[in-house]
Order: C-alpha cells, then sequence, then structure tokens
C-alpha cells in the first residue's frame, strides 16, 4: 500500500496522547484499532495500537506501563532483605529465577557463601518453577489459538508442581523464599519423594501434549513460518532465552555464564534452527524435558548441610561499597540485576533487566505485514510476562 | 592505532563485580563504539542510569553469545541538560531502554525517533530516580582509581572491542 | 371465515410453526446443557452442577438471568440495525425447519423445493452478521463482521454443489422424495455413495454455522467475542439460540440428504431422525472442545482452493454416472 497520508488522520478518534501521534503517520484508508489493555490475548496489560488495512497489520505500537510500579525506586528505599517481596512480583511465573537473581548479586557483592545443599535446593525450586511457567505458557498460548481445553490440562500438571513447591517455598505464585546465603526453609524426604513422582509422571503427559496438541495441522499451519527472527535481529534486540534458541543460538545462561551449581549437571540446551513461531514453541516443550532432567540429577545428588549459610547477614545490615551484576537464565530469557551499593542498608541502585522487554521490542517490527490472527501468534510465542516488562 | 580507542579509557573491574572490562567514553563517541562493537558481535543487555555527585552516569551493558565477557560502557553527563547521541540506529533494542531512562532520570537522547514516555505517564520533575544533591555518592567510591589501566589507546583489549585501525565507525542509517 | 374454510395447509403449518418453536426452544435449552457438560468432561471438570441434580436446570437459570439484564444500546450505535439484527438472525429458523420431514408424515409444509427454501433462508444468519458488526460502532465488531460475510460467501458454494450431487442423483429436490431414495440400514443411506458431498456438507455447514474450528467472526481471544461483543442480555441470548438452532438445521438437513432421514429398522422413523440429528449436534460439540482455530486466509483457501474444486468434480463425477446409468 503506497503511503498516502490520511486527510485528516485524527478525526474521530478520540483517544489519548499516544494513539493520536500515532495517527499522524496513519495511511489513508486504513483502521486504527486499539489492542488491549484489556484484551484476552495480550497476556497483561499491553496495549498494541495497531493500523490495519482489512486484515493485515501496516504498523504497530506496543504502549507501555499500565502496571508499573516502580520496582526500581522501591530498591532504593527498602533494606536488601526486603526486596525479595518485590521480585516475586516482577515476574510472578517464574519468581524464583528474580529471586536468585537478587540473592546473586548481593552475593556477589558481598561475597557470601552459599552451602552446596542450599544450591541444589535451589536448583530444584527454580527448575520446578520453570516447568510450571513454560506449563502455563502452553495453555495460554493454545487459548490464544483457539483451542481452549488444553490449559485444562496444564493446570492440572501446575497444581501438583505448585503443592510440591508450597513445602519449601510458603506460597504458590509469587515466591520470595531466597535469602541471602541459601534459601528459608529445607525440604524434606517428602519433597523429594513427591518430586520423584512428579519426574516420573510428566514423560507420558508431555506425549499426550505433543500427540493431541503439536503434531495437529491446524497448529502447524497457526505457527509454521509466522513471525520469524533471523539471528542478525535477535542480537540487535538483545533477545535471549527461547526467542533466541529458536532461531539457532545455543545461548542460555546456565551454561554460558554459570552459576549456582549447574556446571555439575548435564543436560543439552535445546535448540531450534526455523526461528519461527513453531521453533519457540517446540524449544519450551523441550525445556520442560530439559529442566526434568536437571531435577532427577540434582535429586541424585543432594548433599547433607545448611539449607541456610549459618554465618550470612540477615534483617538490616550493611554490605560493602561496589557493583555488581547478576545474570540468570529465566524463563523468559536473560535476566539481569546491576546493584550498585553505597554501604548503607539500602541499595543506592537497582537495575533491573528485563528479558520479555527486549523479546517485546521485536514485536513492531516481526508484525509488520501479518494478519491480526499472526500477530496474536507471534505475541503469545514470545511468552511475554507483562508486569516483567513494566517492572 | 584507531582514533577512537585514543579518546577511551579503559578499566579492569574486580571479578566479584560481574563485568570483566569498562570502558569509559564521553557522550558523543558512545554511538561509534556501539557501531563497533555490535561488528564484533556484542548485544546490548541494558541501558542503566547511575546519578552520581560528579555527574550522571549511563551504563551500557553488552554481552556476546560465545564468551561469558560482559563489557560496560559507562558515560558521565553533566547533571543540568544531560544528553546523550542514541544508538537506536545501531541496536534498535535500545530505543525502549533510552526512553525508560530518560523517564527516569531525564536524559535526553538526541536524535531519537520517539521520545514519549515509555512508563510514566508524564515527565516528572524532578525524574524519579535522580537524587538529590547531597546524596550522591562520588564516582571515586564507585569505581576507584585502582581499577583504571588508564588509556584505552593502545591497550590489546581495548583494540580488540572496538580497535579498526583505519575505518571509523559507519555513519548513523537514515531512520528507514 | 369458518373453520372449515381455512385451507387444511395453512391449519398445518401454524400448527407446525407452533410445534417447531417449542422445538427449538427446548433444544436450545438442552444444547446449551449438552455443550457445557461436554466441554467440561473434555477438559476434566464435571461442568454445572450446582444448580439441579448435576446441573440439569443451569439453562433455565441461565435463560432467566439473559432476561433479566438490561438491553443497553452502546453509543453511537444505530438502534434500528442494532436491535433488528438479533432478530434477523433468529426470524429465518423455524422457516428453514418446515419443509423438513420428521417422520412418515411428519412435516410443516408439503413442498417440491424443499432445498431450496431451506437454503435461501440459511443467507439470512450472514446478513444478520453483517448488520449486528457494523450497527455496533465498534470496530472489532467490524473486523467480525468482515470476516463472518467473506467466510459465509466462501462456503455456500461447495455446500451447494455437494447438496446439488445429491438432488442431481435422486432426481428431486423435494426432501420427501430423497429420503425415500434412502434405506434404514447404513450401507442404504446415500453416504455410502456419496461419502466426499457428505464430508464437504459437513466441514461447509460448521463453517456456515460460525462454530470451531471456523469461528473467527466471534473469535474470543482475537476479537473479544467478535460480533456479538456490544449484546447485552436477550440480544445475545437470541443470538446463541439462532446458532444452536442453526446447528440443528444443518443436522436435520445431513440426516435428510446422507443419513436417511427417518429411516431405519424396528423403531418408529422420527426416533431414528432425531438420533441422528443428534449424533451430528454432538460431533460439532466436541470439535469445539478439541481444535485450535484456522487462521482467516488458510480458512478462505481451504474453501476455494480444496473444498470447491472437489465438489465440483464430485458433481460432475455424480451427472456421469447418473447419465450412465438412469436417473436424473
Amino acid at each position: 500500500m503506497n503511503f498516502i497520508p490520511a486527510a485528516n488522520p485524527c478525526s474521530g478518534l478520540e483517544g489519548d496522547f499516544y494513539a493520536q501521534r500515532f495517527a499522524l503517520e496513519a495511511h489513508e484508508d486504513s483502521l486504527i484499532l486499539n489492542m488491549g489493555p484489556q484484551h484476552p490475548s495480550t497476556h497483561g496489560v499491553l496495549r498494541v495500537i495497531l493500523e490495519m488495512d482489512g486484515e493485515y497489520i501496516l504498523r504497530c505500537e506496543p504502549v507501555l506501563g499500565y502496571i508499573h510500579r516502580m520496582h526500581e525506586a522501591m530498591g532504593q528505599n527498602r533494606a536488601y532483605v526486603q526486596y525479595f517481596a518485590n521480585m516475586g512480583r516482577v515476574d510472578y511465573l517464574h519468581a524464583l529465577a528474580w529471586n536468585w537473581a537478587w540473592a546473586g548479586a548481593v552475593e556477589r557483592l558481598a561475597g557470601i557463601e552459599v552451602p552446596a545443599r542450599a544450591q541444589f535446593i535451589r536448583v530444584i525450586c527454580t527448575e520446578l518453577n520453570r516447568i510450571n511457567s513454560h506449563l502455563l505458557w502452553w495453555g495460554a498460548y493454545l487459548l490464544d489459538l483457539g483451542a481452549v481445553t488444553p490449559i485444562m490440562y496444564a493446570f492440572e500438571d501446575r497444581e501438583r508442581i505448585m503443592d510440591i513447591l508450597q513445602e519449601p517455598t510458603g506460597s504458590r505464585l509469587t515466591y520470595s523464599s531466597f535469602r541471602f546465603g541459601g534459601v528459608v526453609a529445607d525440604i524434606s524426604s517428602d519433597f523429594v519423594r513427591r518430586a520423584r513422582a512428579l519426574i516420573a509422571r510428566m514423560p507420558e503427559r508431555l506425549a499426550m501434549y505433543h500427540e493431541l496438541v503439536t503434531g495437529n495441522a491446524i497448529l502447524r499451519g497457526r505457527l509454521e513460518d509466522v513471525g520469524v527472527v533471523d539471528q542478525a535481529m535477535a542480537r540487535r534486540y538483545g533477545a535471549t532465552g527461547p526467542v533466541l534458541r529458536g532461531s539457532g543460538v545455543a545461548y542460555d545462561v546456565r551454561r554460558a555464564e554459570p552459576y549456582g551449581v549447574y556446571d555439575q549437571f548435564d543436560f543439552a540446551i535445546p535448540v531450534q534452527d526455523a526461528g519461527d513461531s513453531m521453533a519457540r514453541y517446540q524449544v519450551r516443550m523441550d525445556e520442560i524435558e530439559t529442566s526434568l532432567a536437571i531435577i532427577g540429577q540434582a535429586l541424585d545428588g543432594l548433599p547433607e548441610g545448611h539449607f541456610m549459610n549459618p554465618d550470612a547477614p540477615r534483617g538490616k545490615w550493611t554490605p560493602p561499597v561496589g557493583e555488581s551484576y547478576f545474570a540468570v537464565e529465566g524463563a523468559r530469557g536473560k535476566i539481569g540485576i546491576y546493584l550498585a551499593s553505597d554501604g548503607s542498608d539500602t541499595p543506592y541502585r537497582v537495575k533491573l533487566r528485563s528479558p520479555s522487554l527486549s523479546n517485546l521490542s521485536l514485536f513492531p517490527e516481526l508484525a509488520k505485514g501479518t494478519l491480526l490472527s499472526d500477530a496474536v501468534a507471534i505475541l503469545g510465542s514470545l511468552d511475554l510476562v507483562i508486569p516483567e516488562i513494566d517492572r | 592505532m584507531s582514533v577512537l580507542t585514543s579518546r577511551l579509557r579503559l578499566a579492569l573491574p574486580p571479578n566479584t563485580s560481574g563485568q570483566d572490562i569498562a570502558l569509559a567514553a564521553s557522550s558523543q563517541d558512545v554511538p561509534s563504539v556501539a557501531g563497533r562493537l555490535l561488528r564484533k558481535g556484542w548485544f546490548l543487555e541494558d541501558i542503566c542510569g547511575l546519578d552520581m555527585a560528579e555527574g550522571l552516569a549511563l551504563l551500557y551493558h553488552f554481552a556476546r553469545w560465545d564468551r561469558p565477557t560482559r563489557v560496560v560502557l559507562r558515560v558521565l553527563l553533566p547533571h543540568g541538560g544531560p544528553e546523550c547521541p542514541t544508538i537506536e540506529h545501531i541496536y534498535p533494542g535500545a530505543s525502549w531502554l533510552e526512553r525508560e531512562t530518560s523517564d527516569f532520570f531525564g536524559i535526553a537522547f538526541t536524535g531519537a525517533s520517539n521520545t514519549t514516555p515509555l512508563l510514566l505517564a508524564e515527565k516528572l520533575d524532578p525524574p524519579p530516580l535522580s537524587r538529590k544533591p547531597g546524596h550522591r555518592m562520588s564516582t571515586h567510591r564507585l569505581w576507584p582509581l585502582a581499577q583504571w589501566v588508564g588509556g584505552a589507546n593502545g591497550n590489546p583489549l581495548a583494540e580488540d572491542l572496538v580497535g579498526d585501525p583505519g575505518v571509523e565507525a559507519p555513519a548513523p542509517k537514515d531512520r528507514p | 371465515m369458518t373453520l372449515e374454510s381455512i385451507p387444511d395447509e395453512l391449519i398445518r403449518l401454524a400448527v407446525a410453526l407452533v410445534a417447531l418453536m417449542a422445538f427449538i426452544a427446548a433444544n436450545g435449552i438442552m444444547l446449551l446443557y449438552v455443550e457445557r457438560k461436554v466441554a467440561g468432561h473434555v477438559q476434566r471438570r464435571p461442568g454445572p452442577f450446582e444448580v439441579g441434580p448435576h446441573g440439569l436446570f443451569q439453562a433455565l437459570a441461565d435463560a432467566g438471568k439473559l432476561v433479566g439484564k438490561q438491553l443497553s444500546t452502546p453509543a453511537g450505535a444505530d438502534p434500528l440495525l442494532f436491535w433488528i439484527a438479533p432478530l434477523m438472525a433468529f426470524m429465518p429458523v423455524p422457516l428453514m425447519f418446515i419443509a423438513v420431514p420428521f417422520g412418515q408424515n411428519l412435516w410443516g409444509l408439503e413442498t417440491n423445493l424443499g432445498i431450496v427454501l431451506i437454503l435461501s433462508f440459511a443467507g439470512f444468519n450472514v446478513l444478520a452478521l453483517c448488520l449486528a458488526g457494523w450497527a455496533s460502532n465498534n470496530k472489532w465488531s467490524l473486523l467480525g463482521a468482515a470476516r463472518a460475510v467473506a467466510q459465509a460467501v466462501a462456503y455456500e458454494i461447495p455446500l451447494l454443489l455437494s447438496v446439488l450431487a445429491v438432488a442431481l442423483m435422486t432426481g428431486s429436490l423435494d426432501l420427501r422424495v430423497i429420503v425415500a431414495h434412502q434405506g434404514g440400514w447404513p450401507w442404504q443411506w446415500n453416504v455410502a455413495v456419496q461419502p466426499l458431498a457428505f464430508f464437504i456438507y459437513f466441514v461447509c455447514s460448521v463453517a456456515e454455522t460460525n462454530r470451531a474450528p471456523f469461528d473467527l467472526p466471534e473469535a474470543e481471544s482475537e476479537l473479544t467475542a467478535g460480533v456479538h461483543t456490544e449484546y447485552s442480555g436477550m440480544g445475545n441470548g437470541i443470538i446463541f439460540l439462532a446458532e444452536y438452532a442453526n446447528m440443528l438445521v444443518v443436522s436435520c438437513v445431513a440426516t435428510v440428504l446422507f443419513l436417511g432421514g427417518f429411516n431405519g429398522p424396528i423403531l418408529p422413523g422420527p426416533w431414528w431422525f432425531l438420533a441422528k440429528m443428534y449424533l451430528l449436534v454432538t460431533l460439532i460439540i466436541f470439535m469445539r472442545w478439541t481444535y485450535p482455530r484456522v487462521r482467516f486466509d488458510q480458512l478462505l483457501n481451504l474453501s476455494w482452493r480444496w473444498l470447491t474444486p472437489l465438489a465440483l468434480a464430485n458433481l460432475l463425477l455424480t451427472a456421469f454416472f447418473a447419465k450412465l446409468w438412469g436417473g436424473a
């Protein structure tokens, strides 16, 4: 469509500042549509302003900030240990990864040791949380595509995992159970037994999901060749996680910058080359199996000992002056926390590097020229959690 | 020797900081450094603002897919009217990160195509994450002089990162 | 005007219409319950359970709720078109039923153009969706209406062609004659002779009634209820009733055309008719909860590039064989 500017772009558009600014570059005879912030498929309060030519998207612009709570300002006026609660709310689906990033940043800055048993507990709980996150992604993604049943099956698996995780963490969703130098509670033999039962049960559930859903012709038609991300584009936007691994780059922070005891485990990084939504789907399904393998190895090698370093500082304390950067592989990508300390009992600066923000910044370029249904499929394949984007 | 590296300073932060190499540049060199880093295969992790006593610090964190190295590019801007050229024509992902930093610290990124607030509703005055003059930390405490190797000129690390003898950084591309 | 001077056909028609309205209403309630129970059990949950034993009175409670809600017209909507649309969606439904033979002597209107009557009234549904989408003053409804029209037009053609193949084979457009041509046992049904036509007809009828996986005009996750977004209360209720009744109509027609109608051993005819009809309806309901949604261009591709040529080929083959071995 050649660019003929609309005669009066803002006519009839009693929209807000963002919509009117977007409309200034409107083509003639195009439809400006607002998707969100309340919409079944935007996975949270994400607003996307679309310019449509019939069913095709000419241009789109995400508008953020509907759940911005200024966690970075909260980081500057809280004691260090109080910030764990914030970390649970940033990405509520993989809260333990953000917990680990915060604990790791402070432990790296202050040189706090973490006992071996605590490291193993952290790995097991975080991987269980990753499986939970991927299961919800799977169910919600298929709900967006119109299949309303898989989410019920996924949630049944999630209930089992949440029951298992409730014992050491005390929560079902917004976990804040890591502390500097370990975790807040030990795991019991009952936990180990239930985790092993889960590992035994999941493969047949995953086989059922693959048989019923992944091979479905309609699903393949919706996902294959939709939203292709090549490696150069991923590099320029800073995409990480399954978005990057679906484009053929085997970059996983657990392997690239090992933290905790991940270097002791033998696991394969799932990678697909196609770069389309089907590739990202496949990577996440394979990651569930990778996580199950890691949990199994961790349970086998679980050492005795403290679940928390007895010499670790508790309550309000002052770390040394300095800065640290700690990166963790979250379900959505590379989580990073930059921490600057001035030696007082509240941090000087906390910067939260959100993988979903970088992944979503790909979207305007990806969605150009696609159908509206494809835009929904692409958004789901990026696995966004809007509170993580807005912080 | 590269003209660019003669204008940079190099630091080696302690390995407890998670950053391996620190480059200090002035704001007008930021696009050149970013362009070189992209061509060498680095990706932009984040852009972080830091309100210090000597000025507003901007930290650009870069990382790679094939090596566990992190580079931080530190820029110090004056408190009154902080400005920095945009790198969104090199790293499109920087566009949103710059808008967010501009929301929180009031930094103006010159040449940016979209300067509307990303997360906040309107421009706040004073910007939310800026600190009152008495509460700012000195850069000498956070980045003590002992870290600094000195000039990046001729240093093999700097040459490896951004050195490109005889070839200057590419000019900013026009917006498509 | 005395009772004797009223023509028999008119009395028959009036009685049939009243009975059909009752049939449609009862089915609406029952199908709503069946749908929710099937949905529940496919999704590993029991479905409605509170209202009445095993949730049997849930549909009545829903109907009561819908009747009690405020009928609001969105600001800027065209009130005449907005409220005509659900009525127009519902109006042709009893008219489509009157030509269908439920049993040996059980039909509403004696006509030898039954197929034409049904197919022509089926087009009203599209007009109703189009009006609803336009008159809602809502861009999402407009997109849904545009999709509905394109989809209906695309799937009307293979539907007609497959029905035409059966009519050609039988030599009549009269539904009673078509039923009489078939026997009671499955190998005597038309589906044994025309399996492709049955398949095409079934797929097209699911698309015509906007049921999943072809429910793009009302795609919940993309268009937030699409065409029906702005309707509240009984406006919504009438549209849903019309949708369920449309499902019934296409199943009735499929039964008559392909599954032997009311023919069957042992039991009297109407029971077999109802059994076959409900089998197809349940199949349609099952499909909704099992498959994801097709993308719109894939939907149109399926119709124009696959179903229409196949239906044409089927028709040609039927004509060829009909000429060779008698018939039309």
